[in-house]
């Protein structure tokens, strides 16, 4: 494919997945000023981004303003990308370190809840809904993630890096820079424990 | 296998990322203690759970903050001064440069090496006396050929 026709369907947002390019072309596209390239790797992601920068506030607002100096550190530094690591990897690893810079300047690390005592998500339109309306799906999802916050931080981000952003366990190593072996570990451990989490809440209920 | 081996190599198992000697190892000692399966169980629903819980959205005008941000950053940029220099460089160097012309030309004027303000009256007096230097070596080199060749030169040889 010639890099012309690459340039041509980067501005293209709604191309079929078989020709999505992948994240090392476009971040390649963008180091050659296609802007259009920018803005792709920004929507693929700022919402995974989002979730795991999440687990360390618990704020939306602060985690939001991570994300976007992440994403805005993507559009000044993108030279400083070499294409010896995947991208995930290097986006994955700004933001862990922005959020990280961010705890330590603020010193208000999980003061709030995103989840109520109930489990469920603390927005106004899940407010608004009843238990009734809920399926018994999204209720147990809702307490998972509250469960997910009450575990150690250290497990915390190995699960959500490994279960909900499905990242390998290489690169997980190298986004939180310990050992694979050690990441293996936590990641079970973390596991061990919400499962019990929710084994005891259904036994309560 | 102990409780403790088998506790540890749960994610293994359920990711399938063990070898067969373990996998066979891990699955004897879970026929043996079937009370382990539910946890085994529970790990993989917790598991896919995760992996189809619906991700969090971002606000609805995060792309558009995102986009205003980059602006003002590139706004913020302050314009190269003059020929691609800042100002405060541009000054340093053009006074460095007239330094270097202003010395070079001092150092390199034909007055600076061989002499300095003289009035002509010095100047005059130099010139004998380089005269009479050069005739008292003349009288030398004569005496110093006489001793070599033990004969009397004079002017006319």
């Amino acid at each position: 494919m010639s890099q012309n026709l690459q340039i041509q369907l980067t501005g293209s947002l709604t191309m079929k997945d078989d020709f999505k390019l992948s994240d090392e072309k476009l971040i390649a596209l963008f180091q050659s000023g296609d802007i259009n390239a920018y803005n792709e790797l920004v929507e693929r992601y700022k919402e995974r981004l989002f979730n795991f920068v999440l687990r360390y506030f618990n704020n939306k607002e602060q985690a939001e303003d991570v994300v976007q100096d992440t994403l805005i550190k993507l559009y000044t530094h993108a030279s400083y990308y070499k294409n010896v690591a995947k991208f995930s990897t290097w986006i994955f690893t700004i933001a862990k370190n922005n959020a990280l810079t961010e705890l330590r300047k603020n010193k208000r690390k999980r003061t709030e809840s995103l989840w109520t005592e109930d489990g469920n998500p603390l927005d106004i339109n899940s407010k608004e809904q009843s238990l009734d309306q809920k399926t018994h799906n999204e209720f147990a999802i809702n307490q998972l993630n509250k469960f997910l916050d009450e575990i150690p931080e250290n497990f915390r981000m190995a699960v959500v890096l490994r279960d909900f952003q499905e990242l390998s366990y290489d690169e997980i190593s190298k986004i939180l820079e310990i050992p694979i072996g050690t990441i293996k570990s936590r990641i079970n451990r973390g596991r061990i424990q919400l499962a019990e989490k929710m084994k005891h809440f259904k036994e309560q209920k | 296998m102990n409780y403790n081996k088998f506790e540890d190599q749960i994610s293994d198992w359920i990711e399938n990322s063990m070898d067969i000697k373990q996998r066979k190892e891990f699955e004897k000692f879970l026929s043996e203690n079937p009370e382990y399966l539910s946890k085994v169980e529970s790990i993989k629903d917790v598991m896919n759970m995760m992996k189809d819980a619906p991700s969090l959205k971002t606000s609805e005008d995060f792309t558009k903050r995102l986009n205003e941000k980059i602006a003002s950053l590139k706004s913020e940029k302050k314009p190269m001064g003059i020929l691609g220099f800042s100002k405060r460089n541009f000054a340093f160097l053009t006074l460095s440069v007239l330094g270097i012309l202003l010395l070079s030309g001092y150092l390199l004027q034909p007055s600076f090496s061989s002499y300095s303000i003289v009035d002509e009256e010095t100047i005059d007096n130099n010139i004998d006396k380089e005269e009479i230097d050069k005739e008292s070596n003349e009288i030398n080199d004569i005496d110093i050929l006489n001793d070599v060749n033990g004969s009397f030169v004079t002017d006319k040889d």
